[in-house]
């Protein structure tokens, strides 16, 4: 058999004909403009996915920071008003057993901005700030007492100097505590 | 253009058309159009009307479900194919259902009178129906004869067989699409297939 036998004219050949494209039809651009909005719609919607995805992970993040900071960092407000366990020689004469509640004042602890990571800090100030955290955020005078006996050991004389500005009822009873210590230990050696 | 070559360009297109870009859509669109209303018209019968309303399918298929085509698996055009083959299948059975069934036909089905459109539309209808009735390979085989006009030689080099394997399958095809002609509903035999 050869190839010659199927060009002979034949039912199938008859039936199938030619099936020929339309070259110059309006199909053609029709149908292209109706994919290419299809890819473009498909396109902002990806667009749009990922924005959102992004803005997701980053409201997600924030939310984690302040869940974070709630809890290693509970509120305080004003100091908790607790007895003093100030039986020690540190401690101030007239100390009542109740202590007062110490609203803020100007240029106070509060207003200081306790945080402030790019500050640099001798071992002094870094102790005394250790203090203030204990005493204004966590309300425990115990820890804050440590903190400020141990910056006090190592403080320098302007260091020991009371400011009333800048030191809270709590560092200067220490520190009158500390510089009357030192003027009966002149007097009496 | 080898094998290789013809997946990863088709992969570097996909993931383009994928991200959105319109020229790589563009580039494939241009390329395969002409051969797929080709192949559509002559699934249809040759009937324009539910041809052209086949090829815009298809494209719009192809275009949402792109990220279903492997290139790995075949050429783009072979799945345009195949999407419109199974959306040709779709149309034809809604239609069957809808229209009363073929009478069957009696004697040889070219001196039946092509004249009148009622005539040509059920003409195109059986040409249809046989198609779709007709197993893949047959299909291919009067397809590769028919519509891309290869010789049994050119046939036989591309699909790896023997020139007289392929005449042999050519002879079964247009038997099996003779009898599918007359009687869309008949089942061809084990050894017709």
């Amino acid at each position: 058999m050869n190839d010659d036998e199927f060009s002979e004219p034949d039912f199938v050949v008859q039936t199938l004909g030619n099936a020929m494209p339309d070259h110059g039809g309006p199909l053609r651009a029709v149908v292209l403009a109706r994919t290419v909005r299809i890819l473009r719609r498909r396109h902002v919607v990806q667009r749009c996915t990922f924005a959102a995805a992004l803005a997701g992970c980053y409201l997600a993040g924030a939310l984690s920071v302040q869940l974070w900071n709630r809890v290693s960092h509970p509120a305080a407000g004003n100091l908790v008003e607790q007895n003093p366990v100030i039986g020690s020689p540190g401690a101030p004469n007239n100390a009542s057993p109740i202590v007062p509640v110490v609203t803020p004042q100007p240029g106070a602890i509060h207003e200081r901005p306790l945080e402030t990571a790019d500050v640099e800090r001798t071992r002094f100030e870094a102790l005394r700030h250790a203090g203030d955290l204990q005493l204004e955020r966590n309300g425990d005078l115990q820890a804050a007492v440590r903190f400020y006996k141990r910056a006090l050991d190592i403080a320098s004389k302007e260091e020991l100097a009371v400011s009333v500005e800048t030191d809270n009822w709590l560092l200067m009873s220490l520190k009158e505590a500390r510089l009357q210590e030192a003027h009966h230990a002149r007097e009496g050696g | 253009m080898n094998l290789n070559d013809r997946v990863a360009r088709e992969q570097l297109l996909r993931r383009a058309v994928l991200d959105g870009d319109e020229r790589a859509w563009q580039t494939w669109y241009d390329e395969s159009f002409d051969e797929l209303q080709s192949y559509v018209l002559w699934r249809c019968g040759g009937r324009r009307d539910a041809a052209d309303e086949i090829v815009q399918e298809t494209w719009l298929t192809a275009v949402r479900r792109m990220g279903k085509f492997d290139p790995q698996l075949g050429s783009f055009s072979a799945w345009l194919r195949g999407v419109a083959a199974n959306l040709v299948r779709n149309h034809f059975r809604r239609q069957r259902g809808v229209h009363r069934p073929f009478p069957r036909m009696n004697g040889d089905p070219v001196a039946h009178n092509g004249e009148g459109t009622l005539e040509q539309h059920e003409r195109a209808e059986r040409i249809t129906a046989a198609l779709v009735a007709l197993p893949d390979r047959y299909e291919a085989v009067l397809k590769a004869k028919y519509l891309d006009r290869l010789s049994v030689i050119e046939i036989a080099a591309e699909w790896n067989e023997t020139p007289k394997a392929i005449e042999s399958l050519l002879t079964r095809s247009r038997e099996a699409f003779r009898k599918l002609y007359r009687d869309p509903d008949q089942d061809l035999k084990e050894d017709e297939r």
